[in-house]
């Protein structure tokens, strides 16, 4: 649906799909990053009574920022959970309203992104000017703002991705109209 | 406006938004944010909550479990290990009536083993199976209902992505959930077995011709080398995830996480795997992990704004008051699962079901992990179920062929799910089945 509308709305749109991919790629590779983690520490435990340090903590702080790169991509693409037999029946039906269903659902989308985002972006600021860290001192540690940086800029994308979906689905509605 | 209406109003719409087509996570999410702002009248509150939840709801090395399981499951059903052990099953049941059925129940139960999702199941045995079956001239309608009836075991036989979701929505350990979930899928598999071959006695028809006989002997029989080799990678799967769980020799996220590496060394030595899989199976965990976790957060601003309701605190009152006893809040719960599997999938009906009830079965002193297996089997009723049995669906897409019509699925799949029902009153009415191996 990217490839409609006029030619600076297809620049953006294409911007903003290589972000997300980009940061998906990013997911991806942490998630494979903490099963050879996860791995190496269980083994090290059990057969060397050597786990590696800072494993539990650092998959712990992982996962929401894992969630965060991953999510925008997982919206643009539409994949994300929902149940699609009523809007298939719609869609037969009444072909406008699903789509006009559909564009209210990605707004409402945005609308969650929006309150995540006022709610994180503070926590930001604040790990960022504290210079806040986790892990134990000496034995491992890592700052905390790139993790909370990477939630804020998920959501903004996420928000974005809502946001396209939604412009690309009128531009439909409006091709079919016209 | 009282808390308690509030509440009521926000879970109707909750029910009512995600069966029209909204974004699960995102009904949740915005509808508990919009509930705490109404019942606080103060947004700052609603933002802390929704922020709470994103950033501290999942911070537990236990919830990589979710994309290690994802992974492991992902990389078998690409590497073509659940039809080898469809092949194995076939020779071994060749004898029975019926036979070619049974066969995809076993073969099933073992793929739901190193499997957390009945979809991965329903879309490998509708392209395996099916074909297979009907070849054999057994009917399109039973062909395509013992595979949808037994992919369900995907997600009750462990790893389950449901019960996983259901133990961190219930505070419960996923290992627990895992080992409990032993018997009732293997029972479950069981009573597919024996309805399959009463079937074949009382109705014939229904089964088709192909199902009446016994297969002959193929020119070039299975030898035992084969079947062993076959089975092997499956068999070595089970027993590092299970057999690890079950001596405590792992956690749930490690056992995840050797299981997915142990399935990615398998599926290397067997050559079933390149780049491009690999790639797949990367980008495909991304996407299912993103969405199940963040379900998870979504869910626990739902609890919260349950809680801040009052909701669960009032229901358990209320059914304490008018005195259902234990039969009667089953048979309200059982009802309930049953009717919202019409309208919304599996994984929504846990996510809003059980934060509601969660009090009311502590109070009651009921065992929590016995309460997620029946959720998760009531619940996943609903996968067979039309309007709306997400089994059917993807069995449809899968197998691809004009002449079985999605209403010729629900109809093969109507035997099964009525024997669910009856596995489930089973467990039901007795608790220590799923307690056992605890």
């Amino acid at each position: 649906m990217s490839m409609r509308g006029p030619a600076r709305w297809r620049a953006i749109v294409r911007v903003l799909d290589h972000t997300v991919t980009f940061l998906n790629a990013v997911g991806s590779l942490w998630v494979l990053l903490l099963v050879i983690l996860i791995c190496a520490d269980s083994f090290g435990r059990s057969f060397f009574s050597r786990p590696i340090d800072g494993v539990t903590e650092l998959v712990a702080v992982s996962l929401a920022v894992i969630v965060f790169c991953q999510l925008p991509d997982t919206a643009r693409l539409g994949r994300l959970t929902r149940s699609e037999n009523l809007l298939a029946k719609l869609q037969a039906s009444n072909a406008m309203g699903a789509r006009l269903a559909v564009i209210g659902f990605e707004l409402l989308g945005a609308a969650a992104m929006v309150a995540i985002i006022v709610g994180t972006t503070p926590l930001l600021v604040e790990a960022y000017t504290r210079g806040y860290y986790i892990g134990e001192h000496g034995i491992f540690t890592l700052p905390e703002w790139p993790l909370k940086g990477l939630v804020v800029l998920g959501s903004v994308a996420c928000l974005l991705c809502f946001l396209v979906r939604a412009v690309g689905h009128w531009l439909l509605v409006r091709e079919r109209r016209g | 406006m009282e808390p308690f209406a509030v509440g009521l109003i926000s879970l109707v719409l909750i029910v009512l938004l995600i069966w029209a087509g909204c974004y699960v996570g995102i009904t949740l999410s915005l509808v508990s944010f919009l509930g705490v702002w109404f019942i606080k009248s103060d947004p700052v509150i609603a933002v802390r909550m929704m922020t709470l939840s994103v950033t501290d709801t999942i911070k537990h090395v236990d919830y990589a479990s979710i994309p290690t399981f994802v992974m492991m499951g992902l990389i078998v059903g690409k590497s073509g290990f659940g039809s080898d052990i469809y092949q194995v099953a076939n020779e071994v049941f060749r004898r029975l009536r019926g036979g070619l059925g049974v066969a995809t129940v076993a073969a099933n139960a073992a793929f739901a083993a190193v499997t957390g999702s009945s979809i991965a199941a329903a879309a490998v045995f509708a392209q395996v199976s099916v074909p297979e079956m009907i070849r054999y001239e057994y009917s399109k309608r039973f062909a395509v209902g013992v595979v949808a009836g037994s992919s369900v075991l995907g997600m009750i036989i462990p790893p389950s992505v449901m019960m996983i979701i259901y133990a961190f929505v219930a505070e419960q350990s996923v290992g627990d959930m895992f080992i409990a979930g032993i018997v009732p899928g293997l029972l479950l598999a069981a009573a597919f077995i024996g309805a399959i071959m009463v079937m074949t006695k009382v109705a014939p028809r229904f089964v088709g011709p192909g199902a009446l006989r016994t297969r002959a002997k193929p020119a070039r029989p299975m030898a035992f080398g084969e079947m062993a080799r076959r089975i092997s990678p499956i068999v070595a799967l089970i027993a590092i995830v299970l057999g690890g769980i079950y001596t405590g020799f792992f956690t749930a996220s490690e056992a995840g996480a050797t299981g997915a590496l142990t399935a990615f060394l398998l599926a290397l030595i067997k050559r079933r795997y390149g780049w491009a899989a690999f790639k797949e199976t990367l980008i495909d965990t991304g996407h299912i992990t993103a969405n199940l976790l963040f379900l998870i957060i979504a869910a626990s601003m739902y609890s919260r704004m349950l809680g801040i309701a009052g909701l669960p605190f009032l229901l358990s009152q209320w059914l304490g008051e008018i005195n259902l006893g234990f039969a009667g809040l089953m048979t309200v719960y059982v009802v309930l699962l049953l009717f919202l599997g019409t309208i919304i999938d599996t994984g929504s009906i846990i996510l809003v079901c059980v934060p509601l009830f969660l009090s009311t079965i502590e109070n009651m002193g009921l065992n929590l992990v016995w309460f997620g297996l029946v959720t998760v089997i009531g619940a996943e009723i609903g996968l067979l179920t039309p309007p709306f049995g997400l089994s059917c669906f993807v069995i449809k897409t899968a197998i691809n062929r004009a002449d079985i019509g999605l209403n010729d699925i629900f109809l093969g799949a109507l035997p099964f799910a009525a024997v669910m029902l009856g596995v489930l009153i089973v467990l039901i009415a007795f608790p220590q089945l799923s307690l056992v191996l605890l």
